[in-house]
């Protein structure tokens, strides 16, 4: 009476070993990539002074006289947290990339794809033409606004999609983008229609860590913890759902549960990325199709595997971004985009043989 | 599915440009350089009169300016002071006489006659407004832009657009005889409806040409005489500056930050005012408007900030260590003077000037 059917996947279950070892060598690539993003900057720092900044603080050395203040602030509160920012940004992208696209079945989704990204712009620009003064202190309103931006708008794209009495996955991704373009458009009117400089609202759109402080990577931290270990959690059910419905019903898959907290979750992460670094397209989208040329579409290997590509590619960018035509800084979305694409079609014709299936 | 991303990338792109091509526009955007996010507590406005910067009296040299104590214990020789004021300002002041067809050379070089001075104008720039008032002919401006709000005689002169938008059909319809830009976005459309369209040589490079323009509007407008005015106004207030800095050197470093640490460099008319106090600019070494680096900020140490929103330097603890930081003592510059590269400008930079220091401009 045993299916034969499901043979197969239950020894996948069984034999699959968690990809420890490919985790460990990312966690070094991001470890040495980090190490780069704060050796190298826009000011020349001696390799041998940065590292006797950074151990500095373990009072390991007798601090060198010629190590100045200048050169501790530049590495401890611009470089670093820029840098962590970064990683941290860069794997939430990477893994709600990879989630989405799991979740819609579709090769093209990325984070931003559930009205995430004009929901936050719009709330963002709001706060900022409001005229309201957008900073108390060390509190600023701005990721603040952009965060509950991007989840009011993905919260209605999920009720329209309850109300057409649709749950279906479609619904939610046609209302995600019915709202988004209303929450462009009103974006558009509201610039178009204010007269202040538009030049720090049109910089936070284009996405960038000139601003990153310490702050900023502690206040995003716990919604990252929260919602990318759900996702984790849920890694080996995201498999079971790349079956057709009914075959993941008969595995004892509650689908729309499932559904509903990688939606929650995956959003949660997006948005928290995006409240202080804006909006960096391309990581999300390219990171975990890297991993699935490289090594397959198992998610349980996928999601952690693209989350530290999503990392390490944002750190280089960003280091791209500050230092390629230094003093000035680019959007570091014009580099994700610039390097990103050629790199990604590299990939697609080196592993020409596979293809890129499992939505 | 990524649509709503490029959507919004490609808005930004697009107005990311055209505020770029704006600030290298003769003028900038009408509040491109106000970089007063809203945030920022309304800046209290000065009340302007024309008195404030035209002299009653016909300008014949500067006034002779008091050598200060400072000044002389450098040593200052005295008889560059008689070879300054001989040569650059005229003994007499001769009235000057509008000469029709008048031909006046545009930003792209072409020539544009005007045989009789036009009565209905529409200055799409700020900077233009505030001239053709300040000379006294505001009373032939039929049209402008949304963002222009001063002198308060604007109000009652009616709207055809923003910075990004102009309604064509509506100024055909004023039947303007003139239509002056900063900048080209409409300059084609325009002509194709069979308008008149002037777009001047952009001042950017050089503080100077601002007197030029001046003295074009006069030419333009017929009222030689108050522009050339208010031309040998600016240019003395100017020249009596330049002189009192003539015996420094160099003064201290500048940082000014438009929002988010983008910066006026080289080729902007900011740049230019930091030239002409001798201020040494941090980002010498940028073209245009630029995003700095903040290491490079730190790393060159301005030892004067000016930003139209200092909450925001002040709260990043990266800056903490520069001087005007810990002492809390960013300048809150007046976009509403030296954003507008008008007849107001002069008081901006003569409050910059008084600002930066103290005590030598009596």
């Amino acid at each position: 009476m045993k299916p034969t059917t499901y043979t197969n996947d239950q020894d996948l279950v069984l034999t699959y070993k968690y990809p420890w070892n490919k985790i460990t060598i990312g966690i070094v690539i991001i470890f040495i990539c980090a190490v780069i993003g704060v050796a190298i900057g826009s000011v020349y720092i001696p390799v041998t002074s940065v590292f006797l900044i950074l151990f500095s603080k373990l009072n390991l050395f007798n601090e060198s006289t010629e190590l100045t203040p200048a050169w501790h602030t530049i590495i401890w509160n611009i470089r670093l947290p820029r840098v962590v920012l970064a990683l941290l940004v860069g794997a939430s992208l990477g893994i709600s990339g990879a989630t989405y696209q799991g979740l819609f079945k579709n090769p093209l989704a990325d984070p931003y794809l559930i009205g995430v990204a004009s929901g936050a712009s719009l709330g963002a620009t709001i706060v900022f033409l409001s005229g309201i003064p957008f900073t108390y202190g060390y509190f600023s309103l701005l990721p603040v606004a952009s965060f509950c931006g991007g989840i009011i708008a993905v919260f209605i794209a999920y009720l329209i999609s309850i109300k057409s009495g649709n749950t279906h996955l479609s619904t939610l991704l046609l209302a995600g983008l019915a709202i988004g373009a209303f929450a462009t458009a009103i974006t558009g009117i509201l610039m178009l229609r204010s007269d202040p400089d538009l030049r720090p609202l049109l910089s936070w759109l284009m996405g960038g860590f000139i601003r990153a402080q310490w702050s900023h990577s502690i206040l995003i931290m716990p919604y990252m913890i929260i919602g990318v270990s759900f996702i984790l959690g849920y890694s080996r059910i995201l498999n079971t759902m790349q079956l057709e419905g009914y075959y993941a019903e008969s595995l004892g898959v509650n689908i729309e549960k499932t559904k509903r907290i990688l939606i929650v979750s995956a959003t949660l992460v997006t948005a928290a990325a995006v409240s202080f670094s804006g909006l960096i397209g391309f990581v999300g989208l390219i990171a975990p199709h890297i991993i699935r040329l490289l090594w397959g579409t198992d998610y349980r290997t996928l999601l952690p595997l693209s989350g530290l590509v999503g990392a390490a590619f944002l750190i280089l960018a960003d280091l791209a971004a500050r230092t390629i035509v230094s003093p000035i800084e680019l959007p570091v979305g014009i580099i994700t985009a610039l390097v990103g694409s050629p790199f990604f079609v590299y990939v697609l014709l080196k592993t020409k043989g596979s293809t890129v299936d499992g939505y | 599915m990524v649509r709503p991303v490029l959507l919004n990338t490609s808005i930004a792109f697009v107005l990311m440009i055209g505020m770029a091509s704006c600030s290298e526009g003769s003028s900038p955007t009408p509040k491109q350089p106000n970089p007063a996010a809203p945030a920022s507590a309304p800046v209290p406005i000065k009340t302007y009169t024309h008195k404030q910067i035209l002299p009653s009296t016909p300008i014949t040299a500067p006034t002779p300016i008091p050598i200060t104590k400072e000044i002389q214990s450098q040593k200052f020789p005295k008889d560059r002071i008689v070879q300054y004021f001989s040569a650059p300002s005229p003994p007499t002041y001769e009235k000057l006489t509008a000469q029709f067809p008048l031909t006046v050379i545009a930003r792209d070089g072409s020539e544009i006659i005007f045989n009789k001075p036009p009565e209905r104008i529409v200055a799409y720039d700020a900077a233009a407004v505030e001239t053709i008032f300040a000379i006294g002919q505001g009373h032939k401006i039929i049209g402008t832009h949304s963002w222009v709000s001063h002198p308060v005689e604007v109000e009652n002169i009616e709207k055809v657009g923003d910075a990004f938008n102009m309604n064509i059909e509506r100024i055909l319809d004023l039947d303007a005889d003139l239509v002056f830009l900063f900048h080209p976005t409409f300059k084609e459309e325009l002509e194709k409806a069979g308008l008149k369209v002037l777009l001047l040589e952009s001042v950017d490079d050089d503080l100077m040409k601002m007197a030029d323009t001046f003295r074009t509007w006069g030419q333009i407008t017929g009222a030689v005489n108050e522009a050339e005015i208010l031309a040998k106004n600016f240019e003395s207030r100017i020249a009596k500056i330049k002189f009192i800095l003539d015996p420094y050197h160099s003064g201290p470093s500048v940082f000014q930050d438009v929002g988010d640490l983008w910066t006026p460099g080289n080729n902007t008319l900011m740049g230019n005012v930091f030239q002409l106090l001798k201020l040494k600019n941090v980002a010498h070494d940028v073209d245009n408007y630029g995003q700095l680096s903040p290491e490079v900020i730190i790393d060159r140490n301005p030892q004067i900030i000016i930003s139209s929103n200092p909450d925001l330097l002040y709260q990043n603890p990266a800056f903490n260590k520069l001087l005007p930081i810990k002492n809390k003592s960013i300048f809150k510059s007046n976009d509403d003077y030296l954003g507008i590269p008008g007849p107001r400008f002069i008081l901006g930079l003569e409050e910059l000037a008084n600002e930066f220091y103290p005590g030598i401009f009596k």
